[in-house]
Formats: structure tokens, sequence, C-alpha cells
């Protein structure tokens, strides 16, 4: 009778004329959905809907790199990048966070040990709720997606069932033609999507689908990815009629965004460029390569194995660490998306004195050199030991903090019940407490494994030359194994260590420790940006894979092409927030204390970015020199082929600066050394082939993303409008929540004014 | 709707054969549609492959209705050719006569795609319960002739599927085939080539073809790239090579001058072919080669242009791009058998297991899954362990090299030699003599259609066949049948045409099938 009441005074107050109000919104997130796509495909349904009847953002862009993982979590946090890649490694352990593979994921949450996948783990952590988090339990529905809270395991049975439980003529049928459990998996979260918008407790549903994305990165056949286009508008339009039937037909909004777009083009080949086998070469260092999944995995049984989430291939060319791979891998890749490839390599240091203690545990050394080779490892060891013994000292603060935190969440944890009632798992307290012990789980792990990269360093530090008497130690004992060790500077890079020199260590003619001689080095950003291959066979497509690089550097960002053309981009806070300025430079160079010489240049064609030649550059040349907000970046070079480079690699490489100690020093621990960004339809895919095509770049046609949305006649949404300001994906969410009357002050996006024309 | 995808315009990435169709009337209100294209060593275009729709003698094509096609170069196996089929261990394709005048016999009845699809099961039914028991003389040859019969139409589907392939979006072919005709026969002739592939509903039609579709796109790409990778790994040159949207095969080769230098490290996986370098076959080449240019960004360029360098390309295998997962060897120019030999090992294991010893996989369970175990591992590492595959891929390449009119004519003729090599069934027809067949073929095949007792007899024999399906089941049809059978004629079921006439009630079938509005006024009430 009580809830009869309620429901009354619901529909009362749903009939009751009102301002411009969203009471409910229904997102489907596309992945990979391309504006530029849908232009040429026919799509009543959604030309309908969001064409005629809604709003369009004809310039939305992701704002960091245009990545699934990174750029969801930017949609749905609307808070800086807590998440750089789709998958990430801490340097120190090589613990990986692995943000794309659902396997463990749902054996996991089977298996009662996890709840969240691991970029709401993440971001659980750093305290950055979802925008499903701002509503209750009851009044959402989210679909399932990479950013996945919980597991509705019903609609997996029922996805299932879907599957099998069919007239035998359709089996027949679906087997001959090709049956896909996706498929199946996609038509049940829309038949749960559409039951659940006829539920009045319902404010918030979404949907995501993957299934544009996958076909376009196989193949760049319009014919096919425009059946993906059908199917979508297909299921727009039916969710649409839903909507219509549903309790709030007027006030409900329909929201289609996607998260980047897609470099395809029906007539080129995206071309791949292998760095795994290029690294592993001895042209490339020679180095143990780990990356997330196997190379080429669908060539080897093993690559069948679901859980994997970091994947050692060895050189057989490496020199002082010849079968050690497992152990020691020097270098780790993050290609997805594939149009750029986060590179870790191993601090330097550590190489020079690996390679050091390598020589004298050998006890080949004639006797001179020997003692001269002691004293130069002693004196490698005093240049960095007041740095590293700060950062032991900074670890085990760290972890002092940390263990009061885990003996408060080992006391909570202790508490809770071995099985949880009825009502409490209705109402997910059981979640909430697997989601404690899971934390208190992960912080034990990081515990042990800080502490062993802490005491192998001391262990390092405390070296003496009396310690090097036959049998003393093992290099494992001193030199962490699966550990990058610090960032490496610039100077590092462009001298990067990658084994003995030819013949072995040497003494100069004074009897003084060769420098020069007894080290191979490489200048990475210099070594990447000259590949080229001997198969040149598209016209469209250049004989160089690598476009630029970018390093994080104490003057700015460092973008080079070449020697002699390179930039910084330049940030600096200000009473109106972030500002950037480009400089174009030439050779810069890193030096021994961290600090860079460059010198400065003109402006040009053919540096960085492109921004001098490029006809869509909406401002003068002069415009470049200056500083400027984000806005006013965004403004200007949206419209050129990098787009929102300037903003989307200030948002990549440098730290927002949010959080608490300990969750910050975990971010930091999860940075990369360079950036290598792939020219015009190159990727560095090693896992397969993606002929079809690519993103990752901040190339206008990966960045560009899809914006649009529509509503009943209450919520206010225009109608037939297509928005030109531009606008990247830290708006999104601000603006649904304004939509919804529940705006967020602290959030640092603008809201998108166009679509609240009535507020 | 799904065929209005089909109306997406895609860029030719190699030239495409000017494709014409003609129109024969024939008798009893149908018409046969013949593709033909030039090719290289003819001056008039060749009849590739014809069509029959039935259009019940009207111009409106909404009861218009495919049936058969005929693969116009294939011709029908004479009597040697069959008993050679038969030999078990036997694949050569010697020259044993041809029957190419006369009338061709239809690789597909679009009308009814299942009946192959029930041939099948009860010839494998016949042989597993009645063949197999008569002793491994029978069992093998029986079976040896039977693979062969079924490759050799498979051979035909696939070539006709490759020539279909290129007749989308052609303005002067589709004024004749519109899109959902093509869309129905391209999708009926690839799961023609699957066991089960003829029962498949009408309704599932678009959603084979775009299935098929960007199965064969995303194989293209990832072999193309594939090869591509391995090419450049390896120091060797990469030619894609093809018809229509997208490349279909390519080719490998090598600098003579790398080949003369030092021994290098060569990893062959996924090529199949030894290392070229400081190979005495590669350095003492004296077959074909090309010299081409290139700059100094490795594009190949006009001969002459300044700056560029030139290089003397040996040829060393050619490659399918269509089969799953990985590109498939066609032709080693330095061991021309070679891929034969592997073919004929391959049959020669699966003649020696299941005819000679009588093993089954569905009989034998330790050797399904031992045999499942090893195809699955085989494969998984980038073998080519699929026979029905292997076998279009072959057959693809025949289809392009007789096409392509872009080729070198030296290398083209070159590369036919080497494919023909190839031939492993004896009821196959040589490529050199494919042009001929085809003409003499579509001669026997419009004489079959000019005589009353041919092709118009035949169609209204199908046509009531058609009629009885709108009335009765499969199971009664098969009753039907069985009777007819078991009293060696006597009983013939007839179905009744309600007074209308047998063409006016096929008028109504079919558009009440395809949901259009009957005619106000039937225009066939007197029947025929």
């Amino acid at each position: 009778m009580r809830r009869g009441i309620k429901l009354g005074f619901l529909l009362l107050a749903l009939a009751l004329p009102a301002a411009a109000r969203v009471d409910r919104v229904v997102i489907l997130k596309i992945d990979g959905l391309p504006p530029a796509l849908m232009r040429q495909h026919k799509l009543p349904a959604m030309e309908r809907i969001f064409g005629q009847g809604g709003a369009q953002l004809d310039n939305f862009y992701v704002r960091g790199l245009s990545l699934s993982a990174a750029s969801w979590s930017l949609l749905d946090t609307g808070r800086p990048l807590e998440i750089k890649g789709n998958v990430e490694y801490d340097r120190y352990t090589l613990r990986p966070y692995d943000y794309l593979n659902f396997v463990p994921f749902f054996f996991s949450a089977a298996a009662s040990k996890r709840v969240d996948m691991r970029g709401v783990e993440v971001l659980d952590e750093a305290g950055i709720p979802l925008l499903a988090d701002r509503f209750d339990r009851d009044e959402r529905h989210p679909g399932f997606q990479l950013l996945q809270r919980g597991v509705r395991w019903d609609t997996l049975e029922s996805a299932l069932k879907r599957s099998v439980a069919k007239a035998p003529k359709s089996l027949l049928d679906e087997w001959l033609v090709g049956f896909s459990i996706t498929d199946s998996l996609d038509l049940q979260y829309e038949h749960d999507l559409l039951m659940a918008l006829k539920e009045p407790k319902v404010r918030y549903l979404d949907y995501f689908t993957g299934a544009y994305d996958h076909t376009a990165h196989l193949t760049g056949d319009p014919v096919s990815q425009g059946h993906e286009l059908q199917a979508l508008d297909a299921m727009v339009g039916r969710i649409w009629a839903a909507i219509g039937q549903s309790p709030y037909p007027n006030s409900t909004a329909l929201i289609l965004v996607s998260d980047h777009g897609m470099n395809t083009s029906p007539t080129i080949f995206s071309q791949g460029y292998n760095l795994v086998d290029w690294f592993n070469s001895r042209a490339g260092g020679a180095h143990h390569v780990l990356t997330n999944r196997h190379p080429l995995s669908e060539f080897k049984v093993r690559g069948l194995d679901p859980f994997v989430s970091a994947v050692v291939t060895p050189s057989n060319q490496s020199s002082y660490l010849a079968k050690q791979g497992d152990e020691y891998p020097t270098v780790m890749l993050d290609l997805d998306g594939n149009e750029r490839a986060s590179i870790g390599l191993r601090n330097n240091t550590f190489n020079v004195l690996h390679v050091f203690l390598d020589q004298l545990t050998r006890r080949t050394l004639p006797g001179p050199t020997r003692v001269a080779t002691l004293d130069a490892f002693f004196q490698m060891l005093e240049s960095v030991r007041n740095p590293w013994m700060a950062e032991i000292v900074e670890i085990d603060r760290l972890l002092t903090d940390l263990d009061t935190r885990i003996a408060d969440l080992r006391q909570i944890v202790l508490t809770f019940p071995r099985k949880w009632t009825k009502t409490q798992i209705a109402q997910g307290v059981d979640k909430d407490a697997r989601r404690q012990a899971r934390q208190l789980e992960m912080w034990l792990e990081e515990r042990r494994d800080y502490t062993g990269y802490a005491a192998t360093l001391r262990r390092l530090l405390a070296l003496t030359p009396a310690d090097f008497d036959p049998g003393r130690f093992k290099i494992s004992e001193l030199i962490p194994e699966r550990s990058l060790g610090p960032l490496n500077t610039p100077w590092d890079l462009q001298n990067y260590v990658t084994g003995p020199g030819p013949n072995g260590f040497v003494l100069t003619g004074s009897g003084a420790f060769d420098w020069d001689r007894n080290f191979q080095r490489m200048n990475y950003p210099a070594a990447l940006q000259k590949l080229t291959v001997r198969n040149n066979v598209q016209a469209e497509v250049s004989a160089e894979p690598v476009d630029f690089t970018v390093v994080a550097t104490v003057d700015g960002l460092w973008l080079s092409k070449d020697a002699e053309h390179q930039a910084l981009i330049q940030t600096r806070r200000t009473a109106r927030g972030a500002e950037h300025r480009y400089l174009p430079i030439a050779n810069l160079t890193g030096q021994l204390d961290g600090s860079v010489k460059y010198q400065n240049r003109t402006w040009a064609a053919g540096f960085p970015l492109a921004f001098f030649e490029d006809p869509n550059l909406q401002a003068p040349r002069a415009w470049l020199e200056d500083w400027h907000t984000e806005a006013e970046w965004l403004t200007v070079t949206h419209q050129t082929r990098y787009s929102t480079a300037v903003i989307g690699l200030t948002e990549q490489l440098l730290d927002s600066g949010a959080g608490a100690a300990y969750q910050k020093y975990k971010r930091l621990l999860r940075r990369t050394d360079l950036l290598v960004f792939s020219n015009d339809h190159w990727n560095f895919n090693v896992r397969g082939f993606n002929p079809g095509g690519n993103h990752g770049s901040f190339l206008r046609d990966s960045t560009h993303s899809v914006f649009m949305i529509a509503g009943g006649e209450q919520t206010g949404v225009p109608r037939g409008a297509h928005i030109q300001t531009p606008y990247d994906s830290l708006s999104f969410l601000p603006t649904i929540l304004t939509l919804m009357d529940r705006p967020e002050a602290d959030l640092p996006g603008p809201v998108i004014q166009e679509l609240l024309p009535a507020r | 709707m799904h065929w209005l995808l089909l109306a997406v315009p895609a860029l030719a990435l190699a030239a495409t054969p000017e494709f014409t169709i003609t129109r024969t009337p024939v008798s009893g209100g149908a018409e046969i549609l013949t593709v033909f294209a030039p090719v290289p060593e003819s001056n008039q275009p060749v009849p590739l492959l014809s069509v029959l729709r039935d259009t019940l003698g009207d111009s409106d094509p909404a009861n218009d209705r495919l049936r058969d096609i005929w693969m116009l170069t294939t011709a029908r196996p004479s009597l040697l050719q069959h008993a050679a089929a038969g030999v078990p261990f036997f694949y050569w394709r010697p020259n044993l006569g041809k029957n190419a005048d006369k009338a061709p016999r239809s690789v597909l009845d679009l009308g009814d795609p299942a009946s192959n699809t029930w041939s099948f099961l009860a010839q494998q039914l016949t042989q597993v319960l009645a063949v197999d028991s008569n002793g491994a003389l029978i069992r093998a040859s029986t079976r040896r002739y039977r693979s062969n019969l079924a490759d050799q139409r498979r051979v035909q589907l696939a070539e006709g599927l490759a020539v279909v392939s290129h007749l989308e979006n052609r303005e002067e072919i589709l004024g004749v085939l519109n899109e959902s005709e093509l869309l129905q026969i391209q999708a009926r002739l690839t799961l023609g080539g699957q066991m089960m592939g003829g029962l498949v509903s009408s309704e599932k039609l678009p959603e084979a073809y775009l299935s098929q579709r960007s199965r064969t796109h995303e194989t293209r790409g990832h072999n193309w790239e594939l090869l591509r990778q391995r090419a450049e790994a390896n120091g060797l040159y990469f030619e894609a090579l093809g018809l229509g949207d997208s490349p279909t095969h390519a080719l490998l080769w090598v600098a003579r001058e790398d080949a003369l230098g030092p021994a290098r490290d060569f990893d062959g996986k996924f090529l199949g072919i030894a290392n070229p370098f400081a190979d005495s076959r590669v350095m003492d080449w004296k077959g074909i080669s090309v010299t081409r240019s290139y700059d100094a960004q490795g594009r190949e360029v006009a001969a002459g242009t300044p700056g560029a360098s030139e290089r003397e390309l040996i040829p060393l295998a050619l490659y399918g791009l269509d089969y799953p997962k990985v590109p498939l060897l066609v032709v080693d120019f330095r061991a021309t058998h070679a891929p034969k030999h592997r073919e004929m090992l391959a049959r020669a294991m699966a003649d020696a297991v299941t005819g000679i010893l009588g093993y089954s996989k569905w009989g034998n369970w330790p050797y399904m899954a031992g045999s499942f175990v090893f195809n699955f591992t085989r494969t998984r590492w980038g073998g080519a362990t699929n026979g029905q595959q292997r076998l279009k891929a072959y057959a693809d390449g025949r289809r392009w090299l007789a096409l392509d009119t872009s080729l070198a004519p030296d290398l083209r003729v070159d590369l036919l030699k080497r494919l023909e090599v190839m031939g492993v069934n004896p009821l196959d027809e040589s490529i050199f003599q494919a042009t001929d067949v085809a003409r003499r073929q579509f001669a026997a095949l419009l004489a079959y259609a000019a005589d009353p007792d041919g092709l118009p007899a035949r169609l209204q024999r199908d046509r009531a066949a058609e009629l009885s399906t709108y009335e009765h089941g499969p199971f009664a049809r098969a009753g039907f049948k069985f009777a007819q059978v078991a009293t060696l004629g006597i009983f013939h079921h007839h179905e009744s045409d309600k007074g209308l006439g047998l063409t006016a009630t096929l008028d109504q079938e079919r558009r009440a099938k395809r949901g259009v509005p009957a005619r106000p006024d039937p225009i066939y009430a007197s029947g025929n």
C-alpha cells in the first residue's frame, strides 16, 4: 500500500510541469567510434534521434592518449588521468596494472576474491568515484565495460541460455554462419537495459560495446565497418523506443559517446613495426622485453593463456644478461592502441652496475684492470648513493604509514562474517567487504615487494671492496630482479648502456678505467627516429615507422623528430589555470645532472606536431610563441593534424599531483621513460596484426570522438543542434551531472553550456 | 536490408577486369545470365559463369528466382577421368579427354541449395554403412573417388566466388544482376563449400554474406601484413597482387645483390621456403627476373628516375592471402614441386589411414583425439592444415592469373605453369585449356537451353518441385521421393496448382514469401 502511495506521488511529480530537468540518463558507450565514419553511412535512427531530435558535438576529443582504458577513465571520472595506459607496470616491482584483461577478473570474481576490474580498484584507492557511483545501488544499471564495478552473473547466465535456447533450425543456421558468444552477450546486455528502463527507481543506465573497435582494427573494409554501424543504429532505435515507453519518457536523456576515434582507411593497410623484435636485436640493444601479452599470440599454444599480464620475450643476443630474461627484463613496452608505444627502460645506472658486477664476478679480468674496475664501480655507486638512499628512506616512510593502514584494515576485515545474510548481499555489504579484503591483500603484496626492492638497494649501497671476495654475493642480491628501477634522465636515454664494450673491460693508455670503450651505448630517441623499412609498398605510408618521440625533461616535454626538428612543450600554473607554450628547438642534449641543453630555433615547417605548416591552425603563427590556456590551445589547434596533442601530452606525462602520498608515489612509479608515436598508418601492435586501423596517437582521426545527446521534452536538450565549440572528455561528466541537477564544483572540466540553454 | 551495405563505394587497389554480362532468353520464361571477362591470351572476352534466372516470363523482378549456376571453365569429366579419380594414391592430372561439348552440369542449384547437402549425407551414410566394410580396395577407391568429386565441386565454387566477388559496385553489372541477387549468389557459393552449408535458411544469407566478407577482408589484411613483416625481417621484397578492392596474392623477391652477398640469418617461419641468401639455386638463377628502381625512401619509381637505385629481383615464392591465419605458399620458384609434394603427402596420409586402414575419426575416438590435438597444435603454430581452404587458395590463384591482364606476360605464364603443377585431382582441367573449355561449354549450354527437352523441360520440373516445397514440409517431400523410388516410378506425386496454372501459382507463392502484394489482376490465369 505504502509502495503504491509512493509510486503515486512519483507519477504525480512526473506529470507536473517543471523547468528543464533530466531525471534519468542512458549512456551508450561505443568504443572507438569515429565521427567521420558515421557521416559516411546511412544511419536513420541516429539521424532522427540525435541529428534532428538532439544535439551533436562536432568537435569532441579525447583528452589524453586515444587509448581505451585511459579514455574511458577520463569520461567516467571527469578527473585528470589516474590510468595512463591499457597496461601499466610498477617500475620497482614490475607489478602489472592490466586494465583490459577480463578473464582473470571473472575467475577471481567467481572465486569471491575480487569484485571490480583493475581500473576501478585503482580509482577506488585514489578515492575517485565513477559517474555511476553517484547513484545508489538500486538507482543504477551499468553494463559490462572496461571500468567494471561488480559482475552481474545473471546476465552472463542469460546470455549463455540465449546462445543455446533456440529452435534447432536457428541453432544450425548460427553454427553454419558463425556463432558468436559476444553477440549473445551484447544482446543480453541490451535486453537487460531495456528491462531496467521500466524500473522507476533506476536513474543511471549505461551500455558498452567494443564491437566496432574490434572490427575496425581488423579490417578497413567499409562494408564490414558499416555493418557494425547499422547494428548500432538499430539498437539506438530500439532503446529510444523503449525510453518512450518508460516511466520517464520526457525527462530521460539518451547519450552516445565514444572514448576515441579510429585511424582507418578502406584503401590503406595499417602497417605494423615490431618494436619487440627491434629491442631484442643487437641494433635495438639486445634487451629482454616485457609486454602484457605474448607477441604473435595466435601462433603460440601458450598464447591461449587468458591469465597472462606479463610476458618476457628474451633476446638471444644479450651480452651480459644472456638467458636471464625472466629475471632481468630491461625494456617494458605498452603498445596497446598501437599508434604509440610507452617504453620503460631499466634504469641506466642499474645496467652499468650490473655490467660491472658481471665482469667482476667472472674473475677473468687481469689484475690492473680489475683494480681499476673496482674503483670505477664504487665511483658509479657513489654518484647515486644520495638519491637512492633518499629513495629508500622515502619507501620506509611510506611503508610505515602503510603498516598503520594495513593494521586498521586488517582489524576491519577480521570482523567480516564467513557468510552473509540475504539482506546484506542484496545491499551489497558483502561486496564492499570483499573490496576491503582485496585492498588489504594488495597492500600486503605491495609492502612485501617494495620492502624487497629497498632491501636489495640497501645491500648494493652497502657493498665494500672487501665484499668482492669469491662467492660473497650473488648479483640477484644486489640488483633487483624484475625491476626497472628509477626513471631515466634524458642523459641516460641518450647514453644508454646496453652491455660491455666489444672487447670487454680495458684500460686507457694511462692505466685508467676506459669509460668510453668499456660500454656499448645507445641514443634511444635518435635510434628510434631513424628506423626505416625497405618495403615501402603503399604510396600513402612513409618508410619511417616513427613520427616523433617524447621525453619529460626538467625544462618541459621534449618532442623530437630528428636532431634539427625538436620542440619543448612547457607548462606553468597561473591564476588562469595551466598554461602551455610550444618552443621550436634543436639538438637537445641531456646532461649528467639531469638538466638539458638545447638551441632555440625560429618557426619553420618540419617541427613536431607540424603546427607551422598546418592550414587548419586557427591563429596567426605568432600566437604559437606565447603562453596559452588549455581552452585556447584546444580552440586553436583542434582541427590541425595533431589536434589535442599539446593538452594530451601534458595530461599524459605531467603528474596532476592529486591524491594521498602513497597513491601519488605509486602513480609516479607507473611512469615510463619515453613515448614513441607512429607515423600515419603505422602501428606498433605485436600481439597480432591490425591492418584495418588503429588509434593511440594525437592524429585527429584517432582523437576525434562522438558525443551526441537527445532528450525528452522536459530535458531541455536542444534539438537539431550542431555544437562547434571544441570540448574534450573532461567536460563529459560535469555536463551530465549538471543536466541532472547534481553539479559538482570541484570537477576541473568545463560544462558544455550549449547543452543547457534552459538553465 | 543488409544488401544496402553493398552500395558503399570501395576504392579499387588494383585493376579489375572489365566484366560484362549478357542475357540469353530461355523458352518457358527464364533467362541465362552469363559473365564474360577479357583474358590476356584472347581478344574476345571469355564466358566464365552462367546463372539461370527463372522470371516466370515477365519483367517483374518481384517474382524472379535464381536457379542454376554453371562454371563454364570446367567440363564434365570423361569416363577415363572418373576412373582415374577412383584410383587411390593417384594424385596427378593426366590429359584423359574432355566432355567440353556436352551441356555443363550446374555446380549449385540456388533454388534448392539443400539438395547437395542431402546428397552428400546420403553418400556418406552409404559409404559408412554399406561400402566401407567391403575391403580396403573398395573402401579406398570409393573414398578417393568421392573426395575427388567433392574437391572438384569445391574448386568450381571457389572459382565462381572469385568471379562473382568482382561484380560488386559495377553499374553495368547491377543493371542485370541486382545487389540482393549478387549477395545471394556469393553467400550460397561460400556456404556450398561447407558440408551442411546448403541447409542455411535464406533469411540468414545477408548475415552469411557479411560474415564471409568480413572474414575474407580480415584474412587478406592479416596475411598481407604478416607477409610484409616477414619479408622485412628477412631482407626480402614484398609485392602484393590481385584484382578488385583488396590484394589476394603476394610475391616475395630477393635482390640478386643480396643473394650473392654473404649468408645471413633467415627465419623461414610462416614463409615455408629455404634461405635464399648464398643459395646456389638463387646465385645461379636463370629463370625470370625483373629489374626495378627504388628511390631513397624505398618506393618503386620509373627506371631512370634521378637518384634512384636499380635492383635485379629474383622471384622466390607466391602466396595466397585468402588462406585463414597464414599466407599459403602456392608457388616456390626454387622447388616448384614442393607444395605439390606436401599436398600429395597429406592426401596419401588420409588415403592410407581412412581408406586402407579403415580408421575413421567418428568411429575411433583415440584417433579423433590424436588427430585433433595434432592439427590444433600445427594450426596454432601456423601450419596450413585445412585441406579445403588450401584447395580454395589454389583455385583462387588459378582464377586470378587467368584474369589479371596487368601482370607482366612472361611472369604470368611462368606462374601459370608452376601452378599447373599443383594439380592433384584427375577430374580437374588444365588451366591452359580453360579458355577453350569455357567457350565450348557456353556453346553447349546455349544448345541445351534451345532444346525443348533440355533446359526448358528441366525448368518445368524444377518449378513443379518448387511448388511442392510451398505445400509440403521436407519430410513429406522425402516420403514422396521414397515412394516414387520404391514403386519404380509408378507413384509420382503431382502438386495441385489450384486451377491457376503452375506459373500463376508460383507467382503468388513467391510474392507471398517475399511479402510482396499479389497482382490485382493475375496475368497467368490461363496457366501454361
